[in-house]
C-alpha cells in the first residue's frame, strides 16, 4: 500500500473479491425467499385428426383451453424474466412419461405474471405423439414455470390441475393423398 | 537495510490504517448495498450502492493526505564512506565492472 497504483489495485482486488461474496450470497439468499405460485388449465376442448406425416397417417391433437394463473409471488428482486409452458403429460405402453408443450411464453414483468388466456389453442406446436398414434391415454395439463434469475440458480416447477381428459377417436377416418 | 524495528512498525502504521480503510469500507457498503435492495426488492440498488461504496472508499484511501504521513519514517543517517585508504588496483577493479 505504499503507492497510489498499489493502493488502487489493492481496492480493486479486493472490491472483486466482495462482489462474489455480495453474488453468492444474493444466489444463496434467493432460493429461500418463498413464492405461491398457482394455477390452472382448463380443456374446452379437444379434438383429433388424422394427417399425413412423415408417409404415415398419425394422430394430431387439436386443442383449445383457458388458462389461468398466477404467477406474480416468483417475481422477486432476482428474478429477471419467467419461462411458461403448457405440458401435456401421459402414460402410454411404450413410454411411462410423454410430455408435450402445447404452449409457451416468457413473462418479463411481475404486471404481466397474472396470465389468463381464454381459448388458447396449441397453434405454435404440434400436439402428436412420439407413434402415429396415442391411443387410449389420459393426458394431464399443466403449468410449467422456470425462474431466470439475475444472479445465481435456475429454479423451476409445476403446478396445475390433475384434470384429465380421455382422448377421442379421429374426426377422419382416413387421410386420402 | 537500514530500517530499525522502531521505524520498520512505525512505516506500516499508515499503510495498515490505509488497508484498514479500504477493506472495512468495502465490505461496509457490500452489506449496505445487500441490505437496502432486499428490503426494496431492487437488486440495481444494490450494485450501484456497491459501485458507489468503491469511488468512495477509493476517493478516502488514494490519495497521499496528510493524515497518512502522521508517521514517517525515520531513516538512519548516511555513513560517510572513507576512500582515502582504497588501493589504486581497487579503483581500477571498480571502475572496470560492466555495467549492469
Amino acid at each position: 500500500m505504499y503507492n497510489i497504483v498499489q493502493r488502487a489495485s489493492a481496492i480493486f482486488a479486493f472490491a472483486m473479491t466482495v462482489m462474489f461474496g455480495l453474488l453468492l450470497s444474493i444466489a444463496i439468499s434467493s432460493l429461500y425467499i418463498t413464492s405461491n405460485p398457482i394455477g390452472k388449465v382448463d380443456i374446452n376442448e379437444l379434438n383429433i385428426w388424422l394427417y399425413n406425416y412423415a408417409n404415415k397417417e398419425t394422430e394430431f391433437a387439436f386443442i383449445e383451453m383457458n388458462i389461468d394463473a398466477d404467477l406474480t409471488s416468483l417475481f422477486n428482486w432476482n428474478t429477471k424474466q419467467l419461462f411458461v409452458a403448457v405440458v401435456a403429460e401421459y402414460e402410454t405402453e411404450l413410454h411411462e412419461l410423454n410430455q408435450v408443450v402445447l404452449w409457451d411464453s416468457i413473462i418479463r414483468s411481475k404486471e404481466d405474471a397474472h396470465i389468463k388466456g381464454n381459448k388458447v389453442r396449441n397453434e405454435k406446436y404440434e400436439f402428436v405423439d412420439i407413434t402415429p398414434s396415442f391411443g387410449e391415454v389420459n393426458a394431464k395439463y399443466s403449468i410449467y414455470w422456470d425462474v431466470m434469475p439475475y444472479v445465481g440458480f435456475l429454479v423451476g416447477g409445476k403446478t396445475g390441475t390433475n384434470q384429465t381428459i380421455p382422448f377421442p377417436v379421429p374426426l377422419n377416418e382416413k387421410v386420402y393423398n | 537495510m537500514s530500517l530499525t524495528a522502531e521505524a520498520a512498525i512505525t512505516k506500516f502504521l499508515s499503510q495498515k490504517l490505509a488497508e484498514f480503510i479500504s477493506q472495512a469500507g468495502i465490505i461496509l457498503f457490500a452489506i449496505i448495498g445487500f441490505v437496502v435492495g432486499f428490503l426494496l426488492q431492487d437488486i440495481l440498488l444494490t450494485f450501484q450502492i456497491f459501485a458507489g461504496g468503491i469511488i468512495i472508499t477509493a476517493i478516502l484511501v488514494l490519495p497521499s493526505y496528510p493524515i497518512y504521513n502522521q508517521h514517517p519514517v525515520k531513516w538512519l543517517p548516511p555513513i560517510q564512506i572513507e576512500n582515502k585508504h582504497e588501493t589504486p588496483e581497487q579503483k581500477e577493479s571498480h571502475s572496470n565492472e560492466p555495467m549492469k
